[in-house]
């Protein structure tokens, strides 16, 4: 038997919390051979991440392994070495991918010296050799203008290519193992999808191992042989990627990925109906978009058109999905159609009257009709608050509640309409975990009796099946009170689920607009097609095959003077 | 960069502009007829007419300010009541060991305030970290003219290694500095704890550790160069603060500074000292600034120069 490059054995790791020991990693074993790909697949907070950092021991001080635990790297146990020895093994056999390539970059250190550090660390070289190694591998990692960006700071550059750097400070010295922690999840979808064929080129060149830590099913199923299936500390499923995915055996698994949204599933015959009605013209509008445009001065001379010139409309009960890339201006919309942007230019018409002509008591007014939920529900509600102050807040402004005993009470109603129990109205946002305050988060949009709910990513820092309970009950309030959706996302799965229509937003123009399963079926606009064919599908068969076509990076999509044309019944593309 | 330095000079002048109609508005808030101090208290009305007309008194008060701002921009800034001589010549006479005693208190607090702040940081809740927050909270709660006051009492008078007055030698030097720079590196040690715990905590200290960094360039190349970004700024600040602490120490340590010549025109009302004096400290931390903020953008790359 061949020697394997990784063995983990009975891995337990605990947290000292002063005058306890909390265990986050109970009993995980797993390995890794040479020059493959393993998978840990897990929600967060089942200690995959934990597990990842112990083998590069770089958990922080208050963290005990087990004396009991095994890591065995290239036959030499990692738990008993010191920090002397572990440096020498950091970055020069391991190499560790971090998630967030915003962050993961010193800003006051130039590119090349940041990826060149590490082969001065590691091996005797001049600072030339140092330096002309350095940019082979930036050029390996598809870096272009090397001399221009090795002289260059993080924020010079995009997130895709930060990640790459990210990942060339990681290869610097020819690692046999690198750890990838989420490397894709703060990248958008086209980029992700780069960023993971990279992965795979490099380790066809170099033949290194790959570690690969996600929540992504569709990830895992596009780059592993093997996966480690992780729920609250302990491995609950581990075996061939086709096995697990064609055969689950345990419910967690299985759980998991019945939550990934399909991308084939038809529509009930309700949302059927209602896109007839929708097309037939007798669904009145209660938003008509026009003309839109939000232009932010960038310095003296020139402006960023976030949005520009756009028109849509959006008729009573339905859900349309708006979608896009960083910088698409999808959030820019959102904000601009409730005047929480000023816009520059253009029409609201809310039930038939144009609201960027509103004065200030009329917006109070409307704030009555149309409520907002934001992305992150960490940061949008007051810490210092409590949940009955967060939600009843509204009803005391537009004075819908009379007394302080019906406000409590209403309240109470809202919260059992969000799916939460009663008495958490006195506690405190930190209590919560990020499922429940998004639920308190709606329920704040939900306590005026809104008409339409702006929900901006609303999903997008949540677990998984966290995002399928969201999206159940945003569905099942949607039905029960009748109301009418604007749902920005740049996760086009999700959208498809919930949305009746979509609308692809790309450089500050809508692109391409019609029903869900038409645009998924159908997709006319390349950069619609780009977006399309970039998400990873969760389906080893179908990547084996070789099903999965990369997006091609250089090319440039123009959009100048073009206007939407219905080339198709109800099928809108910007051309 | 050139381009930045001339931009920040340019807006430097409208401050400046203010500074003069400040320490000019001085003359005619304070109480009493300047005149009347000028020429004494037994002097005869026509006298004091004389004295107003040949100061420009009773000429309307724009006229009267464009004058003096006149008078500012070729130096001249009238002449002291008590010595007669020219008050640019005495404040300029005055002005090197206020502006080398702020310096070298500047020097150490930066000195000291790093190296605490930053070993306070790396060994965030262990006794050397209690030790040296409590040493700081100290230094910053002493009033400087009172610590002054102790070291002459233990270190000059009781030890005898040092002196007490003058300004010069190393061992006229030395308490003086560390009187004026204790509260200052109180501060910096403070500022740069917390916020190289900041800093500590981002992702790219992970990933100089995970290239296999060691632990001391990942504190001092890695962190302390981000960490440094918000001190700079506190630094600047801090500077006139000195200069507001310098009067107190020359007074204590009996240097002849630009401190103590403000103290002696006040108590003397030789107001043309007085408003030359602070002029002249209101330039010093305009520039001052300048340069932190030149600094401020050196270490922050994220800000364009230009």
């Amino acid at each position: 038997m061949t020697e394997k490059l990784l063995q983990v054995e009975n891995l337990k790791i605990s947290f000292d919390m002063g005058d306890s020991l909390s265990e986050v990693v109970s009993d995980v074993s797993f390995e890794i051979s040479h020059g493959e790909t393993l998978g840990i697949v897990g929600e967060s907070g089942s200690g995959k991440s934990v597990s990842a950092r112990s083998i590069m021991q770089l958990l922080g001080k208050n963290a005990v392994i087990d004396k009991k635990s095994s890591i065995r790297f290239i036959g030499e146990e990692i738990t008993e070495k010191t920090g002397k020895e572990m440096r020498k093994i950091r970055g020069k056999d391991i190499g560790m991918i971090f998630q967030d390539p915003m962050t993961s970059l010193n800003p006051t250190m130039k590119i090349g010296k940041q990826i060149s550090e590490s082969i001065k660390i590691h091996e005797d070289v001049s600072k030339k050799e140092a330096a002309e190694r350095t940019k082979e591998i930036m050029h390996l990692v598809g870096i272009p203008d090397v001399d221009e960006r090795f002289e260059q700071y993080p924020h010079e550059l995009s997130g895709g290519m930060r990640q790459r750097i990210v990942i060339a400070i990681a290869l610097a010295c020819h690692p046999k193992l690198l750890i990838a922690d989420e490397p894709t999840t703060a990248l958008d979808v086209t980029i992700q999808a780069q960023i993971l064929e990279l992965l795979k080129e490099i380790q066809e060149k170099t033949g290194t191992s790959i570690l690969l830590i996600t929540h992504d099913f569709g990830v895992v199923a596009n780059m592993c042989e093997n996966i480690v299936v992780m729920n609250q500390g302990q491995v609950v499923e581990s075996g061939s990627t086709k096995e697990i995915f064609s055969n689950p055996k345990e419910d967690y698994a299985k759980r998991l990925l019945a939550a990934i949204p399909n991308l084939h599933e038809q529509k009930t015959r309700a949302a059927k109906e209602k896109l007839i009605k929708i097309y037939s013209g007798t669904q009145e509008k209660v938003l008509e978009v026009s003309g839109l445009s939000k232009h932010f001065p960038l310095g003296r001379k020139s402006t960023l058109k976030a949005v520009d010139d756009i028109s849509f409309g959006i008729y009573r009960g339905e859900t349309l999905g708006l979608v896009g890339e960083s910088g698409s201006g999808k959030s820019t919309t959102g904000r601009a159609i409730l005047r929480l942007h000023e816009p520059t230019y253009g029409e609201t018409l809310f039930n038939g009257l144009d609201i960027n002509r509103f004065k200030k008591r009329q917006m109070k007014n409307l704030r009555k009709k149309v409520q907002f939920v934001f992305q992150d529900p960490y940061s949008s509600l007051n810490p210092r608050q409590k949940v009955e102050d967060i939600i009843g807040e509204a009803l005391y402004i537009h004075k819908l509640a009379k007394s302080k005993l019906k406000r409590k009470q209403r309240v109470e109603e809202l919260l059992d309409v969000v799916g939460l129990d009663r008495s958490f109205s006195q506690r405190f946002p930190h209590e919560f975990s990020g499922g429940q305050r998004q639920r308190i988060g709606i329920a704040r949009a939900l306590a005026v009796e809104p008409d339409f709910i702006v929900l901006d990513e609303p999903l997008s820092a949540l677990d998984a099946s966290v995002q399928a309970q969201i999206v159940e009950l945003l569905e099942d309030l949607q039905r029960k009170l009748n109301l009418t959706y604007l749902f920005i996302a740049h996760d086009l799965a999700t959208v498809k689920k919930i949305s009746d229509r979509v609308a692809v937003m790309y450089k500050g123009n809508i692109v391409e607009l019609t029903d869900s399963e038409e645009l998924f079926e159908n997709p006319i606009h390349s950069y619609t097609k780009k977006l399309l064919s970039a998400i990873p599908v969760p389906d080893p068969h179908y990547e084996a095959t070789g099903g999965h076509v990369s997006p091609d990076e250089e090319e440039e999509i123009t959009i100048e003077g073009q206007v939407l044309t219905e080339i198709r019944p109800n099928h809108w593309v910007l051309q | 960069m050139l381009k930045f330095l001339m931009k920040r000079f340019v807006q430097m002048i409208p401050v400046l502009i203010g500074v003069t109609i400040l320490t000019f508005s001085m003359m005619l808030l304070i109480p009493g007829d300047p005149a009347q101090i000028m020429a004494g208290e037994s002097a005869s009305p026509e006298q004091l007419e004389l004295v107003r007309e040949r100061l420009g008194l009773n000429d309307p008060i724009p006229v009267q300010y464009f004058d003096y701002l006149k008078g500012v921009i070729t130096g001249d800034l009238g002449d002291s009541i008590r010595s007669g001589r020219p008050v640019a010549q005495e404040v300029f006479g005055r002005l090197a060991p206020t502006v080398e005693l702020a310096f070298y208190s500047t020097l150490l607090a930066v000195f000291i305030g790093l190296i605490a702040g930053v070993i306070s940081a790396v060994r965030r809740y262990s006794i050397t970290d209690s030790a040296i927050m409590f040493g700081a909270l100290f230094g910053l709660s002493m009033p400087n003219f009172w610590l002054g006051l102790m070291l002459i009492q233990w270190l000059v008078i009781g030890a005898g290694w040092f002196q007490a007055s003058g300004w010069g030698s190393p061992a006229q030097m030395i308490l003086q500095v560390v009187t004026l720079g204790t509260a200052g590196s109180a501060i910096i040690a403070r500022m740069t704890r917390s916020s190289m715990l900041e800093v500590i905590d981002m992702d790219y200290i992970q990933t100089a550790r995970a290239k296999g960094v060691s632990e001391r360039v990942v504190i001092y190349r890695h962190a302390l160069k981000n960490a440094m970004i918000p001190v700079v700024t506190v630094v600047g600040l801090q500077f006139g603060s000195l200069l507001g602490g310098a009067v107190l120490t020359e007074t204590v340590f009996a240097i002849n500074g630009l401190g103590r010549l403000i103290i002696n025109a006040i108590r003397a009302r030789d107001f043309p000292i007085v408003q030359g004096g602070v002029l002249v400290f209101s330039f010093l931390f305009v520039f001052v600034n300048i340069i932190v903020d030149v600094l401020y953008r050196f270490l922050n790359k994220r800000i364009n120069l230009n």
